[in-house]
């Protein structure tokens, strides 16, 4: 039995940052040190905490170490593993206190967290079937499969669990449309399309804890009367699906997928699909038509997929989130579920936080933990010293919430009232630096290019809205511009077939309704106050500041800029396109190079 | 039973709103909806109010069902639409319903501008037949509010018979789903995502090479001037129209001819007959243009000192029957040609008794596999008149008699069943050589004839070296009947004006009956009809093709029961290029 | 460089096509408002176009060719460094080039390319040149820089409204509110024709450049006849340039579209390859007659 185990994070994000390096050369080193049996090495999926990968969990000492490097190991295995003292600079350090944090529970990042669905990530090994089992797997299964549908759908109902792909439809209530509908076979598919810029739960959770997600979908089809399922994964998400197909195998080899599931009469089998990436296909309906080999465009609903849906049989479609609770549910109870978050909104919501602010990663909290708890109690609040100026949920379908509601509760009612969505979990913090504007004009961009271009409105209409922001962006917008745009967002949501178009005006509305001033100032005073918008800014430099160093003009890519050694510097306006590259350049003591808008 | 904008509508057999609707009578528009095909719900104007649903449901796709209350024609709902029309014209040429001079403009403007991109208004084929027009005139639209994008995209005019252009497309996929759906081909896709969404070929491979065959459903269905067929788009809306069969292969295809300036200018599919609105490339694209070639036979030829000179009908009509007189019953003999109607077969089978010959031929002329437009009916006529296959005699051995008598040219799917001529024959490619007639079917005969009477329809090598050529009418050219594969009589009504002084082939075996003092068969083609038609009920059905059986089935080009494309013996693809790349390429 | 060659040849707005083409002698001597005769291949019809812009020096000539049927679809098909099989002219009667003081020079489809050398000459004349262009939408506008060059004022005029004035040519010389003291028309008959009437009413001498069906484009075949003022007149010798106000509009159209159906007709056959070939021809020669 060994004395410790060294948990060190496989997840996308630290593998980016080599963590299979580290964990190769903790091995190597523990050989050479004589403790390859007293140690045990152990790969994990993401912990969430991914702006400070990668991550070394060291227990049972609980220590948490932070952006380790290859070059760290010996000393971990010289100073920790041998000495038993802890590494102060590996280990977090808040940036509030300034102090470091060793001990991985007191991190404020996870302190006021409360996972549910991300219990077991970063804590057990993806590959290792027996870890999830230790760690509970499979009960619910088992449970499962010594009750009647009727009685798992029962259970299902009353845990008050809505869909985590977005809209938050009752789950249970899904579930008996479909095992309701006639028609044989009948397929369950998990929804993995996970397409929102910023946004990575569901990679992480397949990461990190493939069987959970496994398991859901196996008593979903039991529920169902299924015997097949599909998931349907991105291929971007190369060791999400690698992860998944061996957990698919291990799963098969045990007897808890296959014909005769754990000795029950109970068949069902799952095949991955993968996505060409294009974030439609996130949509139910798309989502099928992928699968059977088709373009990925939404066909309008009724038929609703229960009734008709892959192959025209009954179908039901669950995202990621919502079938990794599913075995918590069975296995912990309906009432301890339902007593997490509100009432009619139980359960915990998984964010990607991301955007401006300290600690971004995974996080879980109760449904309605309030706005600003999320960014500032974990996020750790907006870095530099700047504001907080709003955050965007939902992704490009979602809308931002301005700081001055922070304090409103995350769930699907109160987001959707605020004019945003839940969405499948993008948070995105926004500072001062941003400018609402141009923030939806991104937005845009990536619904304008993302739209299946089967109907008109969605098609054209985000072209047109697109445009209009990108007058306005260049200081050549109109006042009726925004009546244009209002009337464009309404053609949009009640003319396009899918919730691709029906949600894509979200940021234009929302960011019209909490920051009109600031379209308002960039029509009429031809002002950017974020200073962002290109057109509507100049660069100065300031001949108080500027000490002549000359960096500035040497990174200028077009000789704009000129001054003679130790000599202020100035920017010639007719060359200078706005990149930007001076601004960044000059030394932050300095800063002598300012931005300027009207 | 339910309530559309306050009218009671019985649901008669379930269907969608949209269904339902129509059946009361009652408008809706839409763009992307084709009976035909399965809903798609693209266009989103067909978007309707339903108590009790939420949003704007589309008529087109939501089942209607007892006791739902529909609005579909108000105010919110026709700025809803017009809004979604606006963004549709925003990348649509648009200044055929802006400009302020389009009327005037129209009435001075007469000529069709035969460009090569559209533009719009008097640019566009469609200018006076357009499904996008129609229902921005039903919901009224007078400026668009966005600025006008162009897509500007090249005009694919590579392909043969139609060209894209997808500057005026409004990705309504009615082609991409015909072609897929119905045609079975998928040719067509959609392409790119988002905003540059396409309709294109799929890979962007020519239609040839994704081995397209050219029906040319794609071009019927589209409700703009995108799609259109490059040799008929700038004759303008018909003058009229009329419902006949094609003649050009045994199928019989139900078309609509449209006729203007006395011209048959284009043949599209009748979606009320038996083929379920498909056709060929043969019927869709080519019957129009073959019936216009300038190497249709003008006028009566008589030959002359070695010359053949054009002469009036009464001079060709008695030197037809003075040379008959010449010969001995059992020198003279008839090739019938499997494309001729039955009054035409009919009459020659007269004069062939009144000659008391019973050298008679059928020249069996496959265009798609299926045997020349007439060869049910022929044969059939050839069984009641006592010839049977065992007394039938083949075309290459008439071809050995002193006179001959023939309907069609006596090459390709004629006598010579090999491609290759013998020498001093006529060739396949239609070229004559000096002497006589001859056959690849190693029947050849070293001699011509000595008198060779041409009732034919195209030049050819056959007609130059005729005795006598008799300019004779195509099938779209004359009232008569004709009997398709499955045994059906079917009727084929003359649209255009006769061409330059062809006559129909009844007319011109008729009067050369009159001439030898019989009496006239028929004065009209009814005359025939009649006795025809209870003559073909006593005959046994013929055995139907397997495809008959399939439900759905489509008229399709079988290249490998196909010899060639001909009509009256002529190879159809010598007349255009584009045919003949097509059929390379099948 | 041999004759005729085409040396630039290129689409600048959907189905209008700039060509420059090598003819030295006809560079020489163009003046502004005159047109010449392509014949685009041995069996090609001749076919009349403006000289939009010349070059002595390179002994070349510019002329901007709208695709509209078979020989145009022959000339847009033809490549640079094709060379056309003749080009005649300079042929026509050229509009007196002096001060008027303000003139008008309106243009529209081909006319847009066309109009340059004369708004140039009137420019040079001392007047004060007001250039507007039409077009369906604004992606249809070209050689809108050399206009701007040569002109006091350039005004677009839009069906769409996409840029400049929505309407035509004739809406803005309606709405101008500055006195003209002449006026210049090219682009189709149905432009002219409406100009004119515009200026009728507002007492502006106006000519206009007629196009009417040209065949030799030398007065002998009389095709190109259209009555002015009462008195008969040939397009090509007489003009192309009339008095706008004179021109009996509804004959021209007439007669212009008396071949609409050999026109289109002519066109379905050579868009899908209807041709008799060199075969074919051999064959009719050899066996007319039996030998």
């Amino acid at each position: 039995m060994p004395e410790r185990t060294i948990l060190i994070c496989r997840g996308t994000g630290c593998v980016s940052s080599k963590s299979p390096e580290i964990m190769e050369e903790l091995e190597n080193l523990l050989e050479v040190h004589g403790l390859a049996e007293k140690v045990e090495v152990k790969q994990t999926g993401c912990h969430g905490f991914c702006q400070r990968g990668p991550i070394l969990i060291i227990e049972p000492d609980d220590i948490f170490y932070c952006e380790v490097k290859v070059e760290d190991v010996q000393e971990i295995i010289e100073t920790h593993l041998e000495k038993g003292e802890v590494i102060d600079r590996l280990l977090y350090t808040d940036p509030q206190t300034g102090q470091h944090v060793p001990n991985y529970k007191d991190i404020m990042f996870y302190k006021n967290q409360q996972r549910v669905i991300l219990q077991n990530c970063g804590h057990i090994d993806p590959e290792k079937i027996d870890d999830y089992i230790s760690a509970g797997g499979y009960v619910a299964l088992e449970k499962t499969l010594a009750m009647t549908p009727e009685e798992v759908i029962d259970v299902v109902s009353k845990s008050g669990l809505r869909g985590r792909g977005g809209a938050g439809f009752p789950t249970g209530k899904k579930w008996q449309f479909c095992r309701n509908a006639e028609g044989e076979p009948k397929y369950v598919i998990c929804n993995a399309d996970e397409g929102d810029p910023g946004a990575f739960m569901d990679r992480s959770i397949l990461e990190a804890d493939p069987h959970a997600v496994l398991e859901g979908l196996v008593i979903a089809g039991y529920a169902i009367g299924a015997s097949h399922g599909y998931i349907y994964v991105r291929a971007e998400y190369p060791l999400a699906i690698e992860r998944f197909a061996y957990a698919l195998e291990t799963a098969r080899e045990r007897g808890y997928l296959g014909r005769d599931i754990m000795g029950q009469d109970f068949s069902f089998d799952i095949e991955i699909k993968k996505g060409a990436g294009a974030f439609v296909c996130g949509e139910e309906t798309a989502l099928m038509a992928s699968i059977m080999g088709k373009r990925g465009m939404p066909t309008p609903r009724p038929p609703y997929p229960a009734m008709s849906g892959v192959w025209g049989k009954p179908t039901n479609i669950n995202n990621v989130k919502t079938l990794a609770s599913i075995p918590v549910i069975l296995s912990k109870g309906a009432d301890w579920f339902a007593s997490i978050g509100l009432e009619g909104c139980s359960g915990t919501a998984v964010f990607a936080l991301t955007g401006k602010v300290a600690n971004s990663g995974l996080v879980e909290v109760p449904m309605g933990t309030p706005l600003n708890k999320i960014i500032f109690d974990i996020g750790g609040g907006v870095p530099d010293g700047k504001t907080f100026k709003a955050a965007q949920t939902g992704g490009p379908s979602g809308g931002c919430i301005p700081a001055k509601d922070g304090e409103i509760n995350v769930d699907f009612e109160s987001l959707a009232a605020a004019g945003s969505i839940m969405g499948s979990g993008g948070l995105i913090v926004l500072d001062e630096d941003t400018c609402m504007v141009d923030l939806s004009h991104y937005f845009l961009s990536f619904t304008m290019e993302e739209s299946c271009g089967k109907c008109p409105p969605c098609r054209i209409g985000t072209k047109r809205m697109h445009e209009i922001l990108g007058k306005i962006k260049a200081g050549r917008g109109e006042p009726s511009d925004l009546q244009k745009l209002e009337e464009l967002a309404y053609t949009i949501k009640n003319g396009s077939l899918c919730a691709l178009g029906g949600t894509a005006p979200n940021p234009v509305l929302t960011t019209l309704r909490y920051f009109r001033e600031e379209y308002e100032e960039h029509i009429n005073n031809k002002r950017c106050p974020a200073l962002v918008c290109k057109d509507l800014i100049w660069y100065t430099i300031n001949p108080e500041k500027c000490i002549g160093c000359g960096i500035c003009a040497r990174k200028c890519p077009v000789g704009a800029i000129s001054g003679e050694k130790k000599e202020v510097h100035v920017i010639d306006h007719e060359k200078c396109i706005k990149c930007g590259i001076c601004f960044q350049s000059c030394p932050p003591k300095v800063k002598a190079v300012e931005k300027k808008t009207n | 039973m339910l309530k559309i904008d306050g009218k009671e509508v019985e649901i008669k057999k379930s269907g969608t709103i949209l269904e339902v609707a129509r059946d009361a009578d009652i408008y809706i528009p839409t763009l992307c909806t084709l009976k035909e095909l399965p809903a798609f719900g693209a266009c989103r104007l067909c978007l309707v109010k339903i108590e009790g649903m939420r949003g704007y449901p589309p008529a087109c796709t939501t089942p209607a069902s007892d006791g739902m209350v529909i609005t579909t024609n108000d105010e919110e709902l026709n700025d809803l639409r017009r809004k979604i029309l606006e963004l549709l014209l925003s990348e649509h040429p648009n200044s055929c319903i802006l400009c302020e001079d389009a009327e005037t403009c129209a009435k001075y403007r007469t000529c069709p501008m035969k460009v090569g991109q559209i533009t719009g208004c008097q640019l566009c084929p469609n200018k006076e037949h357009c499904e996008l027009k129609d229902v921005i005139e039903y919901l009224g639209i007078e400026k668009v509010d966005y600025d006008f994008e162009y897509k500007d995209m090249d005009v694919e005019r590579s392909d043969p018979f139609f060209d894209r252009d997808y500057n005026l497309c409004i990705l309504c996929g009615r082609c991409v789903r015909v072609c897929e759906d119905i045609r079975g081909m998928g040719v067509l896709a959609f392409t790119n995502r988002g905003h540059e969404t396409r309709i294109d070929t799929s890979f962007g491979k020519s239609h040839l090479e994704l081995g397209c065959k050219f029906c040319g459903a794609c071009v019927d269905v589209c409700p703009t001037g995108a799609l259109s067929a490059r040799a008929t788009k700038w004759h303008g809306e018909p003058d009229a129209t009329v419902s006949t069969v094609c003649g050009l292969c045994n199928i019989n295809c139900g078309i609509v001819a449209g006729v203007k300036w006395g011209k048959l200018v284009e043949t599209t599919p009748d979606s009320d007959s038996y083929t379920n609105g498909q056709l060929c490339v043969l019927g869709r694209f080519c019957i129009a243009t073959i019936t216009n070639h300038f190497e249709r036979l003008k006028y009566p030829l008589v030959r002359k000192d070695d010359w053949l000179i054009p002469v009036d009908w009464d001079e060709a009509v008695e030197s037809a029957v003075e040379g008959l007189k010449n010969y001995q019953p059992q020198d003279v003999g008839f090739i019938l040609s499997s494309d001729l109607s039955n009054e035409a077969a009919f009459t020659l089978l007269e004069l062939a008794r009144a000659l008391g010959t019973e050298n008679i031929a059928i020249a069996s002329d496959a265009s798609s596999g299926f045997g020349g437009g007439n060869e049910s009916g022929v044969s059939a006529l050839c069984q009641l008149s006592g010839f049977d296959e065992e007394k039938l005699m083949k075309p290459e051995e008439i071809a050995g008699l002193k006179a001959v008598y023939t309907t069609q040219h006596l090459a390709a799917g004629g006598i010579a069943t090999d491609s290759g001529a013998a020498a001093g024959g006529v060739d396949t490619d239609g070229s004559a050589a000096a002497d006589g007639i001859a056959t690849g079917g190693g029947v050849a005969t070293s001699e011509k004839p000595e008198f060779l009477i041409v009732q034919d329809v195209f030049e050819s090598g056959t007609s130059k070296a005729a005795s006598i050529v008799l300019p004779a009418l195509s099938f779209i050219e004359t009232d008569g009947t004709t009997v398709s594969f499955d045994g059906t009589l079917r009727i084929l009504r003359a649209a255009p004006e006769p061409y330059a002084r062809a006559r129909p082939d009844w007319k011109i075996t008729n009067d050369i009956l009159k001439g030898l003092g019989k009496e006239a068969i028929f004065e009209t083609h009814e005359d025939v009809r009649s006795a025809f038609e209870n003559g073909l009920k006593e005959l046994p059905q013929p055995e139907l093709q397997d495809l008959l059986s399939e439900k759905n089935w489509l008229p399709k080009m079988l290249k490998e029961r196909n010899p060639s494309f001909s009509y009256r013996g002529v190879d159809l693809t010598r007349l255009m290029d584009d045919l003949k790349t097509v059929w390379e390429a099948v | 460089m041999s004759k005729f060659k085409i040396l630039e040849k290129e689409m600048v707005v959907p189905n209008i096509y700039k060509f420059v083409v090598h003819a030295p002698e006809i560079a020489e001597k163009s003046k502004p408002g005159q047109f010449v005769i392509f014949i685009p291949d041995e069996e090609g019809e001749r076919v009349p176009f403006t000289i939009s812009d010349w070059d002595r020096d390179e002994g070349t000539i510019t002329a901007f060719i709208q695709e509209l049927g078979v020989s145009t679809m022959k000339l847009a098909q033809m490549k640079m460094g094709d060379h056309l099989e003749g080009v005649v002219g300079p042929l026509g009667i050229v509009p007196e080039i002096k001060n008027y003081g303000t003139v008008f020079v309106g243009g529209g489809c081909y006319g847009i390319g066309a109009v340059y050398p004369l708004a140039h000459a009137l420019k040079e004349a001392g007047n004060r040149v007001i250039t507007v262009i039409e077009a369906r939408s604004n992606y249809l506008f070209y050689n809108v820089e050399n206009l701007e060059k040569v002109s006091d004022a350039l005004m677009l005029a839009t069906s769409d409204g996409s840029s400049g004035n929505t309407g035509k040519v004739h809406s803005i010389l309606e709405e101008l509110g500055e006195k003209v003291d002449k006026a210049f028309f090219m682009g189709c008959n149905f432009m002219l024709m409406m100009c004119s009437q515009a200026t009728r009413e507002h007492n502006i001498d106006t000519e206009v450049s007629l196009n009417a069906l040209m065949v030799d484009g030398t007065g002998m075949c009389g095709c190109c006849r259209v009555t002015v003022g009462g008195e008969t007149k040939y397009a090509c010798v007489d003009g192309p340039w009339f008095n706008g106000h004179e021109v009996d509009w509804d004959e021209l159209f007439k007669r212009n579209s008396q071949y609409v159906m050999d026109e289109a007709m002519a066109f379905h056959h050579f868009s899908i390859g209807c041709r008799q070939d060199e075969e074919q021809g051999r064959v009719e020669k050899s066996t007319s007659k039996k030998e």
